[in-house]
């Protein structure tokens, strides 16, 4: 049932409810009218031999009349004249003393009569009117009936039809929510067993187009990711190369160089290792694992401070807790050296950063500038690059790495935020760990 | 010593050569995994550094030949990968040290010191800073022409600042090198014997990096 066409849902739904309302006014016009015309044939019937009772001078038992006669009395009018042209019988009143001279029944009775005169072949004219109003009355009665039934079929439809309508479009707007609530980075298929029929080809295509954009995405991701790898066998050619030059044999501006020339190296491969962190940031997360965070911070701070252009930075670590942390290991790895370098970057001239660690949350605080409350919003946008100079030390960011920060903590459930640092007046960075 | 190096890049491979050489290593040279297997089935070494990127075969499945022929040579693996599941392969399938490139060259120096230094001791060369002079092999520790007394775990936490001299060592690495001393040692441990080494040698000595680890400044 679930998985037929929306065609047939509706059909299936909508074929039986015309029929049945079809039906039901159909039965209420038929059994409406006939029971109007009855009762009207009946009181004739009725008049008929009440008249012909009072002719024949006698009168009719009521309880052998089939409609109470009083109320069609006035209905019906039935006078005899005689050959000499009086009025010898009248079904309203006896005749009176001063019998008018015949004249025509429409002459004689108002506009609201129908009225027929018949002659015998004795010159007798028989004269049978009936009321117009009745006629009406009962054309009304049948004409109500029927209105009436057709009225309550027709609601009956509009709100079955909207109804149905709406429920047989139901695989439509299942598919239509299962669309809507994907996050932006889902790719998955849909599930395509339990679609109908008009839905499966759509669905093939989207699956097929997911599929696709899944195929691009991952060979973008893989070159980004080649591409980082390929860049650091270069960049350890110039820094092994460079470390390689005996420098007891260069003059001082010359050492001096040589240093310029492995920083530039340096900060090459830490884009190298953002662009990883970035590509690492879009693919399924490894699998969460009990972490000790303190080695964590310890080792990305050393490989900070044994960068050349961070080595006049001061970074103290604070551990209040060891805490240790459900997490994918690398991810804390990149958000911490990415929040750590970053105050490096943007601290104050030598420079100081304080790491905190506690149970609940890791702070990284620089004295630097800090950053104003309205950049605080854009901060973790990609490329939302800080507009403040930072002292020359390392000048080009990549605009990436708060991003990173971002995407990363969303996926380990830790909330980053930051704020004005309350004791160094920098920036302070918090990854709430809960 | 005799070192192993397994490279494919000429420009990556002979800066390395000329540093270990300078630092009294005898170096061969190999580009893929074959030619290593060859090397290693004629030769005995003291140290291999196995870059994992190598034409044909990679470093990984020379390491899992390696090990699987029962050889224990210190292998230091060289690689571009720096995820930890990368790290943790190679170290699984028995590397006893993984430097990530770019890789500092005083660094790898340190590590191929400290390997062969654990691997046996008596070839490593005498380390001089400032009045104070220690010898791996007799493990001695000299300040200003005297004997110091220093004891054994202590005079390990010396060795590795030294030989990493002008870079900050983490508290963990440096418990890390007192593995095969005291496996239980943990980060804090070592600030015991940092004090220790002060009160001995000159508080100036080691600088702290605090809450971080430690660093015997180059000059």
């Amino acid at each position: 049932m679930a998985n037929s066409s929306i065609r047939a849902r509706i059909q299936r739904r909508l074929v039986p409810l015309v029929l049945g309302s079809w039906l039901g006014a159909s039965f209420l016009v038929y059994f409406g009218t006939q029971s109007e015309l009855q009762d009207a044939l009946n009181a004739q019937k009725d008049v008929m031999a009440k008249v012909i009772a009072e002719l024949l001078d006698d009168e009719i038992d009521p309880k052998s009349l089939s409609e109470d006669l009083e109320r069609y009395k006035d209905d019906y009018l039935i006078r005899i004249w005689n050959e000499g042209g009086a009025l010898s019988f009248d079904s309203q009143g006896t005749p009176s003393e001063e019998t008018p001279a015949f004249r025509s029944a429409s002459a004689v009775l108002g506009p609201e009569w129908t009225a027929s005169d018949f002659r015998t072949t004795t010159g007798i004219v028989i004269q049978i009117a009936r009321l117009k109003q009745e006629t009406a009355e009962l054309v009304n009665q049948i004409a109500l009936t029927s209105l009436l039934s057709l009225a309550l079929a027709l609601l009956g439809s509009v709100i079955a039809v909207l109804f149905f309508v709406r429920d047989g479009l139901k695989p439509l707007t299942q598919l239509s929510a299962d669309l809507k609530q994907r996050s932006v980075s889902d790719l998955g298929d849909l599930a395509q067993d339990d679609r109908v029929e008009e839905l499966k080809p759509i669905v093939l295509s989207l699956n097929s187009l997911f599929d696709r954009i899944r195929n691009h995405l991952m060979r973008e991701r893989r070159f980004v990711d080649d591409a980082a790898h390929e860049l650091r066998t270069p960049l350890s050619v110039i820094k092994a190369q460079c470390q390689a030059i005996d420098r007891t044999m260069l003059d001082t501006a010359t050492q001096e160089r040589i240093d310029n020339v492995i920083a530039g190296v340096d900060r090459m491969a830490r884009l190298t290792s953002r662009l990883l962190d970035q590509t690492h940031a879009e693919q399924e997360p490894a699998p969460f694992a009990k972490v000790q965070v303190a080695p964590v911070l310890r080792g990305v701070i050393a490989d900070l401070l044994n960068d050349t252009v961070h080595a006049q930075t001061r970074v103290d670590l604070d551990v209040v807790d060891d805490a240790i942390i459900d997490c994918v290991s690398d991810d804390l790895h990149a958000i911490s050296r990415n929040l750590i370098e970053n105050a490096i970057k943007f601290s104050g001239q030598p420079g100081y950063v304080s790491v905190t660690l506690t149970d609940s949350a890791l702070t990284v605080e620089d004295d630097g500038k800090g950053v104003t409350p309205e950049r605080r919003v854009h901060i973790f946008e990609r490329f939302g690059r800080s507009d403040q100079k930072h002292d020359g030390k390392d000048p080009e960011g990549t605009g990436l790495g708060l991003s990173i920060v971002k995407s990363l903590a969303l996926r380990n459930d830790f909330k980053v935020s930051v704020s004005k640092a309350a004791s160094l007046g920098g920036a302070s960075f918090r990854v709430g760990f809960l | 010593m005799r070192v192993l190096l397994v490279e494919d890049e000429r420009l990556i491979a002979d800066p390395i050569v000329m540093s270990l050489e300078q630092d009294g290593h005898h170096v061969d040279w190999v580009r893929d995994a074959d030619s290593a297997e060859d090397a290693i089935a004629t030769s005995k070494f003291d140290l291999i550094f196995l870059d994992l990127g190598l034409p044909t075969q990679d470093g990984l499945y020379f390491l899992r030949k390696l090990r699987g022929s029962g050889r224990n040579e210190p292998v230091i693996i060289l690689t571009a990968r720096e995820a930890v599941e990368n790290r943790v392969e190679g170290l699984d399938l028995g590397a006893d040290d993984y430097l990530t490139k770019p890789f500092d060259m005083a660094e790898l120096l340190a590590r191929a010191r400290a390997q062969v230094r654990r691997a046996h001791g008596r070839r490593a060369p005498t380390l001089t800073y400032r009045d104070v002079e220690v010898d791996p092999a007799a493990h001695t520790v000299m300040k200003a022409g005297k004997t110091v007394d220093v004891p054994p775990l202590a005079f390990q936490v010396l060795l590795a600042l030294l030989e990493r001299r002008g870079r900050v060592v983490s508290k963990d690495d440096l418990a890390e090198s007192l593995y095969g001393w005291d496996d239980s040692a943990e980060s804090n441990t070592v600030e015991v014997y940092v004090s220790h080494l002060r009160r001995k040698l000159g508080a100036d000595l080691i600088r702290t990096i605090r809450g971080v680890g430690y660093i015997i400044d180059k000059d």
